[in-house]
């Protein structure tokens, strides 16, 4: 074993779970034996999947139902703010829905943005994610997207 | 928390997994190998993301094995510095409070990381915050928001059994551990209106 690089890219608990989803989802001809990726695959399953196929009970606000498109969203509406890579990066995991934990995650918010700049981005976070408790339309727009883009992909091919 | 690291190491794939499409029977070698293990100084290996780039394989004398040199990107669990993790207790002690992902379970928070006016109620045996008068309770199975704050490596390789001493057989340290410090929103964000039992929502699709 060489390691060639040891940090060629970070992803995102969407990334993750949407590599996992493909994964599973890849026809084989001949079954896995079984091993420790089993093991591994179905913890992670667990804890990245949304709330409904989701049995480690992770909080309902954790691992929103959203799509790819949804994530490139929200980089470009972040990108005015000039956040750090790991502030957005966090921002997409744990998706802030208060300026509680939207200060934790960004380092001195109050220094660097004013009250205003800050609900701006809560916002900006809560309209591309989705919200707790509200309706499913944004979710559903974001999921509907990533699946009308693989269709057409398939289409040509 | 996940990071992607570019591994190269030299695949062996045995005779029965010839008929396998070459690229599937590479990919479950290395998974086989590395998935649910730590690499020191790297992280928790979860899974292959791709493969680069594969040789030509090259069967040696007598075995019929398939060598093949592999360069390929991992899917690796290691969360930075001052990440926030959502993550459960697992328990806690007057040393500490344990705390774990599903998929990982070696994270702690030592005492002296716990916030001001913090304990460990021996009754309860849960570690308590008083603010304001109030008390908090860490309980056992409860989410926390969790900043990480340090990273402990212990090379587990096996040594020879003459530099191993008479105490080798007594604690088993784990590979990698985290160290993190609770963040002050638990008890507000998990908790209110929050109730996990209460019906799951539904969405399109």
């Amino acid at each position: 074993m060489k390691i060639l690089e040891s940090q060629s890219a970070v992803l995102s608990n969407y990334e993750v779970y949407a590599h996992l989803t493909a994964m599973r989802a890849t026809p084989r001809t001949a079954p896995r034996k079984p091993s420790n990726v089993d093991t591994v695959l179905k913890e992670l399953t667990d804890y990245l999947s949304p709330p409904p196929a989701s049995r480690s009970r992770v909080p309902r606000y954790q691992n929103p139902p959203y799509g790819a498109a949804a994530l490139r969203a929200l980089v470009a509406g972040l990108r005015p703010y000039d956040l750090t890579k790991s502030e957005v990066l966090m921002i997409a995991n744990l998706r802030p829905e208060g300026l509680g934990l939207l200060d934790c995650v960004v380092e001195e918010c109050d220094e660097r943005f004013t009250a205003e700049r800050q609900d701006e981005i809560v916002k900006i976070v809560g309209d591309v994610l989705g919200r707790e408790g509200d309706g499913d339309g944004v979710d559903g727009d974001g999921v509907d997207g990533v699946d009308g883009e693989g269709g057409h992909e398939d289409g040509p091919v | 928390m996940f990071i992607l690291t570019t591994l190269s190491d030299l695949v062996q794939i045995s005779p029965e997994d010839v008929e396998k499409p070459s690229g599937e029977s590479i990919q479950d070698n290395i998974n086989v190998k590395y998935a649910n293990k730590v690499i020191q100084k790297i992280g928790l290996c979860i899974c292959v993301y791709d493969i680069l780039n594969a040789s030509d394989g090259l069967i040696g004398h007598g075995t019929g094995i398939v060598n093949v040199n592999v360069e390929f990107r991992l899917i690796v669990f290691r969360p930075f510095k001052g990440e926030i993790l959502l993550a459960q207790i697992s328990g806690a002690s007057e040393y500490g409070m344990k705390i774990r992902l599903d998929f990982f379970d070696d994270i702690f928070v030592p005492p002296n990381l716990m916030f001001p006016k913090s304990f460990f109620n021996v009754q309860e045996q849960v570690w308590t915050w008083v603010n304001d008068g109030d008390e908090y309770f860490y309980d056992k199975n409860e989410w926390v928001r969790v900043r990480v704050e340090d990273e402990q490596w212990n090379d587990i390789s096996p040594s020879p059994p003459s530099e191993r001493g008479s105490e080798s057989t007594t604690e088993r340290k784990s590979p990698y551990s985290i160290t993190v410090s609770p963040l002050p929103l638990w008890k507000q964000d998990v908790l209110n209106d929050v109730g996990f039992d209460v019906a799951v929502r539904t969405w399109a699709g």
